[in-house]
C-alpha cells in the first residue's frame, strides 16, 4: 500500500524531530533554548505523527479530528512556552537589578 | 506483534515503576512534582492499554491535570529551599522498596493466576440493559452502584466545605499576579467555549461510550482554573449564595431524587427502568456543575489569598 509508506515517512519525520528536540532539552545551556528546541520539535514532531495516522486513517473524519488535535496542542505549546519564558525573562531581570 | 506489545507492556510497568520511586525520592520539589505528573500521564496511558478508556481520561484530567496544577500552586505559595537537602541512605531505603515491590507483585501474580474470570463484570454486563444505558461503566456507576457515586460526590462537596471553612478570616476573592496575562486572557476566549462543549458532549457521550459527570466536571473544572490564572476572582467572587447552591446541587439532585422514587413502592436509589435514563442524565448533568466548580473552588483556595504571609515547611530553613 502506497499510504503505508507515505506514513512511515512521516513517522521517521516524526521521529526525528521528537529525537532532536529531546537531544536539544538535554543539551542546551539555557532554559530559552531549551524551550526553543522543546516546543519546536514538539508541534512538528506531532504535526508528522498525526499526519501519518492521517493518511492512514480509514475516513476524512478522523483526519479532521486529527488537524484539530494538532490545532489544540500548538495553541497550548505555544502559550506555555510563553508563559515559562516570560515568567523566567522577568525573574532573571529581578535577580540582575 | 504481540511481542511489540508485550514490549511495550514491559515498558510501561518498568517506567511507571521508576518514575514512582524517581518523584517520591527527588529532594527537588519542582521536579518531584513535574514527576509526579510525567506518572499520571503513563498511568493514564496504562489505563488505556487496559481497556478502561473511562479511567484513563479521569486519570489524564485529575491525576495529572488538576493535582499537578494544585502541588505547583502550592509549590509557588510556600517557600521551599530549592537547594537538595542532605540525602537520607539510599540503599536501606530502596532495598525495602524491592522486597515490597517484589512480595506485592509476587502475592498479586499468585493470587491472580488460577483465576479465570473474577469479578462483576460479567454480571454487570448480563445485566446492561436493566439499567437504561448502553455503557457499563455508567450503568455500574449510576445504576448498579449508585450509592457509591452519591457518596463520591458528597465527599467531594465535604471537601471543598473543608477547605473554605479554613480559610483565613475577612480575606475573599484571591487574585493571582501573572507576569503578562494578556495572552492567556486571548487563548481562554478562545478555548472556553471549546472545553464547554467538549464538557457537554463528554456528559451526553457517558451513556453510550468512556465519558460522564466526573471527566465533564473536571473538564470544566479546567476552565475555571483558566479563569482564576486570568486573574478572575472566580469562584469566589460569585454571588455567596449562587456559589453555595451550585456546589452543592449535585449531591442534592442525586439524594432528592433518590428519595423521590422511594414514593410508593420504590427503593432508595432504585431506578425504574423507564426512569433511569433521565433520571441519570439529570444527576450527571448536576453533578459535573457542581465537580467542575468544586474543583475551581479548591484550586482557587490553594492559589491562595493576597497579602497572606507565605507559609513555610517546617525543617526546610534548617537545610545547610
Amino acid at each position: 500500500m502506497i499510504a503505508d509508506w507515505i506514513a512511515w515517512i512521516f513517522y521517521a519525520c516524526a521521529i526525528f524531530f521528537f529525537a532532536a528536540g529531546l537531544v536539544g532539552l538535554l543539551r542546551f545551556p539555557d532554559i530559552f533554548s531549551r524551550l526553543h528546541a522543546v516546543t519546536k520539535a514538539d508541534n512538528l514532531g506531532l504535526g508528522f505523527l498525526l499526519a501519518g495516522y492521517g493518511v492512514q486513517a480509514a475516513d476524512w473524519m478522523i483526519g479532521l479530528k486529527l488537524v484539530l488535535i494538532w490545532i489544540f496542542v500548538l495553541v497550548s505549546s505555544a502559550i506555555n512556552c510563553y508563559l515559562i519564558a516570560s515568567t523566567a525573562y522577568a525573574r532573571r531581570k529581578e535577580a540582575g537589578s | 506483534m504481540s511481542g511489540v506489545l508485550l514490549g511495550l507492556d514491559l515498558l510501561f510497568c518498568c517506567t511507571l515503576i521508576l518514575l514512582a520511586w524517581m518523584a517520591v525520592r527527588d529532594p527537588d520539589l519542582y521536579r518531584a512534582v513535574g514527576l509526579f505528573i510525567a506518572f499520571g500521564l503513563l498511568c493514564s496511558l496504562c489505563w488505556a492499554r487496559l481497556k478502561a478508556p473511562d479511567l484513563a481520561l479521569t486519570e489524564a484530567a485529575l491525576g495529572a491535570g488538576v493535582t499537578g496544577a494544585l502541588f505547583f500552586t502550592v509549590l509557588g505559595r510556600i517557600s521551599v529551599d530549592r537547594q537538595p537537602q542532605r540525602k537520607a541512605p539510599y540503599a536501606p531505603a530502596f532495598a525495602l522498596f524491592l522486597a515490597f515491590a517484589l512480595v506485592l507483585g509476587y502475592t498479586i501474580l499468585r493470587s491472580l493466576a488460577p483465576v479465570p474470570e473474577f469479578g462483576l463484570r460479567a454480571i454487570a454486563l448480563e445485566r446492561l440493559g436493566e439499567s437504561g444505558v448502553r455503557n457499563p461503566v455508567t450503568a455500574v456507576l449510576l445504576n448498579f452502584r449508585a450509592y457509591d457515586t452519591l457518596l463520591e460526590v458528597g465527599v467531594l462537596l465535604v471537601a471543598v466545605i473543608g477547605v473554605y471553612a479554613l480559610r483565613p478570616a475577612g480575606r475573599e476573592a484571591p487574585v493571582l499576579k501573572l507576569v503578562e496575562p494578556s495572552l492567556l486572557k486571548s487563548v481562554r476566549n478562545v478555548l472556553s467555549p471549546v472545553i464547554v462543549i467538549l464538557a457537554l458532549w463528554l456528559l451526553w457521550a457517558g451513556e453510550y461510550r468512556a465519558g460522564g459527570a466526573f471527566q465533564a466536571g473536571s473538564l470544566l473544572g479546567a476552565a475555571g482554573v483558566l479563569q482564576i490564572l486570568c486573574g478572575k476572582a472566580f469562584p469566589l467572587g460569585m454571588d455567596r449564595f449562587l456559589f453555595r447552591l451550585a456546589v452543592s446541587l449535585g449531591f442534592a439532585v442525586f439524594l432528592v431524587l433518590g428519595l423521590l422514587v422511594m414514593v410508593g413502592e420504590g427503593e432508595f436509589l432504585r431506578w425504574t427502568l423507564e426512569q433511569a435514563k433521565l433520571l441519570i442524565l439529570v444527576i450527571e448533568t448536576a453533578s459535573a456543575l457542581s465537580i467542575g466548580l468544586i474543583l475551581a473552588a479548591l484550586y482557587a483556595a490553594c492559589a491562595g489569598w493576597p497579602g497572606d504571609a507565605p507559609a513555610h515547611i517546617p525543617g526546610a530553613e534548617e537545610a545547610p
